[in-house]
């Protein structure tokens, strides 16, 4: 069903209740304002250590308007398993989990635990939301951080490429895997709801801009978004187990051919964690997204 | 009016599987570790056979069983799982989060030493490990015991004005491989004891959003606490009551529940002990008694919570105490002897203690070396 | 019912973070002339301190400037550029 603006205003009531602890500019707040007010109304949500168990509120009260159990940091697909399992004893289909956590977890500390529940095809859908560090913490590299992005711990910047947590869930059997950027929210809800609408483990990362790791000013959140697809670096795509093929979403179509992709640099040069990045880390990095599109094209 | 029971051979892990099995509980998630195994096997044979109606999650990890249990027990439904050493301190951080997040989950833990080296022989030292986590626990000393510990833990732990977890302990190999005899009730009758989860501790609701474990400041944070100290306080006269009304029903007892006594009321020479050095110990008392000397025991059975009344009590008229311990706590002997001692100087009690640390990595206790412990103690 | 065990359990509020108005150097001023009500400054806004325009009443965008934290994700994103971003105080 394809997502409209007006549909992102019709939800059944806000699931993040104004004055949260996000940082200004956001896009994991903003990202999680649509896709889970889409379903405020049977969603239950399961958050491991993360940006968002900081966001969520403290002492007083919470934002999220949903029930939410918060996790230790590798813990979240297992608890999601056991919500989904319980629930399914009691009989209550209609009720929606959801994991949503950073790539700190879905990436590195609870990948065993989330590819574990995927290979057990739980039914359960996980949304990791990416700013490429362990944001929480400080903007320390994760295994989501790409080639030459200067973090709390890659000073002279990152020397690996991104784990492309994608990939590793489709490689497991994952029911649906798609990714998705704050620039494009109508593209992301849809996503969002066609993989509730399966049975099984589904996966969606969507890359999300994080002002004060990446060193960008925030009022540039969704611009660095957009010129991140824009550029190729992250392409926007889903994949359906019952296909097996990739389809590539309107905003990525484009930028399928290298000579269409905005030049790298639009995007580094908003971005203050890529100061100073070199000529040979620039071409590394390109490499490495095409490397990425390599893997894609292989499903189209 | 006790319940007929029929007599049936079978190892301590079958009895705790069977006690899982009565309890009906609705979601298991569990992972194979040596000693454990053949209850986590046992469970999957329940579910396919149809026996157990209940969602089994094979998980990747013992991480993963423990969360996926605690999701389960945050949905409001009875969950169970089992693990030993390695696998007890893999999901260290959960085991806290249930403790402390006041998650009715009974888990048997079929005791190991812990690596390195490799050894898969019992000791103390994995559960121990954990008495400060917020959860129950009881040591056992034969596999009639197990039976009736884990199907009376699910009684206590769920009952809202205690909601803490429980860890029923068995010695691995000893126990959970060894063949005896257990007295099993009737299925319905045993479940009916235990009663139906229908007044879950907490319940997660669609209609009424809360979060849980969020950010929270030291106010918060210490009522949490403080309710837990409170709760495992309270907890000693549920596990009283509960074994009593287990002991009317099916006719079996250990001691008041918390501490089981042997032999004379006062002697002495007093054995203090767990789980199946406590039994080897009736042996080795049976016959030091014969040859004319005087021992009695008093076998801990909950060590958390700490039964310092009853353990006052007994020492305060007898006329000295000897601990063995199947764990270290270093420089301080075992944890059993440690905390002995600190509750008899905090009651102003002056029997002196003797500690020892016997059974590491699985060394046999038989009842000569105990004898052979004893009659050094009376000595000195 | 006996009452539960306490534990960390905390509810749905509004202003869990206080009134991260407060957090401002930047505010977003209008210019309501220059509003097409298009509504992409509303759906950008990642603490929905925007009251949506309406085409049917007229109604131009409005800023909840008690939770506002003056990001300017949506002078950014404003395509008439109606929406300039005014340092506090002046």
């Amino acid at each position: 069903m394809p997502v409209t603006q007006k549909d992102l205003m019709n939800i059944p009531k806000d699931a993040m209740l104004k004055g949260h602890f996000a940082c200004a500019g956001c896009g994991s707040a903003l990202a999680f304002r649509h896709a889970i007010g889409s379903v405020a109304d049977k969603a239950v949500l399961v958050v491991p250590a993360s940006c968002a168990s900081v966001y969520q509120g403290s002492g007083k009260g919470v934002a999220f308007n949903v029930p939410t159990i918060n996790t230790a940091f590798a813990a979240s697909d297992a608890v999601a398993s056991g919500i989904s399992r319980a629930m399914k004893r009691k009989g209550k289909d209609d009720v929606k989990v959801i994991v949503w956590g950073g790539d700190g977890s879905a990436a590195d500390i609870g990948i065993a635990t989330e590819i574990g529940a995927c290979d057990r095809q739980e039914n359960v859908l996980h949304v990791m939301y990416s700013n490429n560090v362990y944001g929480n913490t400080g903007g320390q590299r994760s295994g989501d951080t790409m080639i030459g992005a200067r973090t709390a711990t890659t000073p002279e910047g990152n020397t690996t490429p991104r784990k492309m947590v994608p990939f590793i869930m489709m490689a497991n059997n994952a029911r649906y895997v798609a990714t998705a950027s704050e620039a494009y929210l109508e593209d992301f809800v849809e996503k969002f709801q066609k993989a509730l609408s399966f049975d099984g483990f589904k996966f969606i990362q969507i890359d999300i801009s994080c002002p004060p790791n990446w060193r960008a000013d925030s009022a540039h959140s969704v611009k660095i978004a957009r010129l991140g697809v824009q550029t190729g670096i992250w392409p926007l795509f889903e994949w359906d187990r019952s296909t097996n093929k990739v389809v590539l979403s309107r905003p990525s179509k484009k930028y399928e051919a290298v000579e269409n992709r905005l030049p790298v640099t639009d995007w580094t040069s908003l971005q203050g964690r890529f100061r100073g990045i070199t000529e040979d880390e620039l071409k590394a990095l390109e490499e490495d997204t095409e490397r990425q599109w390599n893997f894609i094209r292989k499903f189209l | 009016m006790v319940l007929k029971q029929e007599m049936k051979s079978m190892t301590g892990n079958d009895a705790a599987s069977y006690a899982a099995l009565f309890a009906k509980p609705e979601v298991i998630a569990a992972y194979p570790i040596t000693p454990q195994t053949t209850i986590v096997e046992n469970i999957s044979q329940y579910v396919d056979e149809g026996l157990l109606d209940a969602e089994f999650v094979i998980v990747e990890s013992e991480h993963s069983a423990l969360a996926a249990c605690m999701g389960a027990a945050w949905s409001g439904v009875r969950t169970f799982t089992a693990t030993s050493s390695q696998g007890l301190l893999y999901m260290a951080e959960n085991v806290f989060w249930s403790g402390y997040g006041r998650l009715p989950i009974i888990m048997p833990v079929v005791n190991r030493c812990l690596a390195p080296g490799w050894n898969i022989w019992p000791d103390f030292q994995d559960s121990m490990a954990f008495r400060d986590a917020g959860w129950i626990q009881m040591y056992t000393k034969n596999n009639q015991e197990v039976f009736d510990t884990v199907l009376q833990a699910f009684k206590i732990s769920e009952s809202k004005d205690i909601a803490l977890p429980s860890m029923p302990c068995l010695d691995g190999f000893i126990i959970s491989h060894t063949t005896g005899q257990v007295q099993l009730p009737d299925a319905e009758e045993a479940y009916e004891f235990v009663g139906p989860y229908d007044d879950p501790v907490i319940e997660l609701n669609i209609k009424n959003p809360w979060a849980f474990g969020a950010m929270t400041g030291p106010d918060q944070y210490g009522k949490n606490r403080k309710d837990l100290i409170a709760a495992m306080e309270r907890a000693k006269s549920k596990i009283i009551d509960v074994h009593k009304e287990f002991a009317d029903t099916f006719g079996r007892s250990y001691g008041n529940g918390l501490v089981e006594p042997y032999g004379d009321d006062v002697a002495d020479l007093t054995i203090m002990s767990l789980g199946t050095i406590g039994d080897e110990a009736h042996e080795a008392i049976d016959r030091l008694v014969a040859e004319g000397l005087s021992v009695n025991a008093l076998r801990v059975r909950t060590f958390r919570p700490f039964p310092e009344e009853d353990i006052v009590k007994f020492a305060k008229k007898n006329h000295k105490l000897l601990v063995i311990d199947r764990s270290a706590s270093f420089g301080h002997g075992g944890q059993l002897g440690i905390e002995v001692e600190a509750v008899l100087k905090r009651n102003n009690v002056d029997t002196p203690v003797k500690k020892l640390i016997r059974g590491l990595g699985g060394e046999d206790v038989p009842y000569t070396k105990i004898m052979d412990d004893a009659k050094e103690a009376l000595k000195e | 019912m006996t009452e539960g065990p306490s534990q960390p359990i905390l509810y749905p509020i509004v202003g869990s973070a206080g009134k991260t108005g407060e957090w401002r150097t930047f505010y977003p001023v209008l210019d309501p002339a220059l509003c097409i009500k298009c509504n992409i400054c509303w759906k950008y806004c990642p603490d929905n301190s925007i009251y949506p325009a309406d085409l049917k009443k007229d109604q131009v965008i409005s800023f909840d400037y008690d939770y506002c934290k003056g990001c300017g994700i949506c002078a950014e994103e404003c395509p008439k550029d109606a929406i300039k971003m005014k340092r506090q105080g002046e």
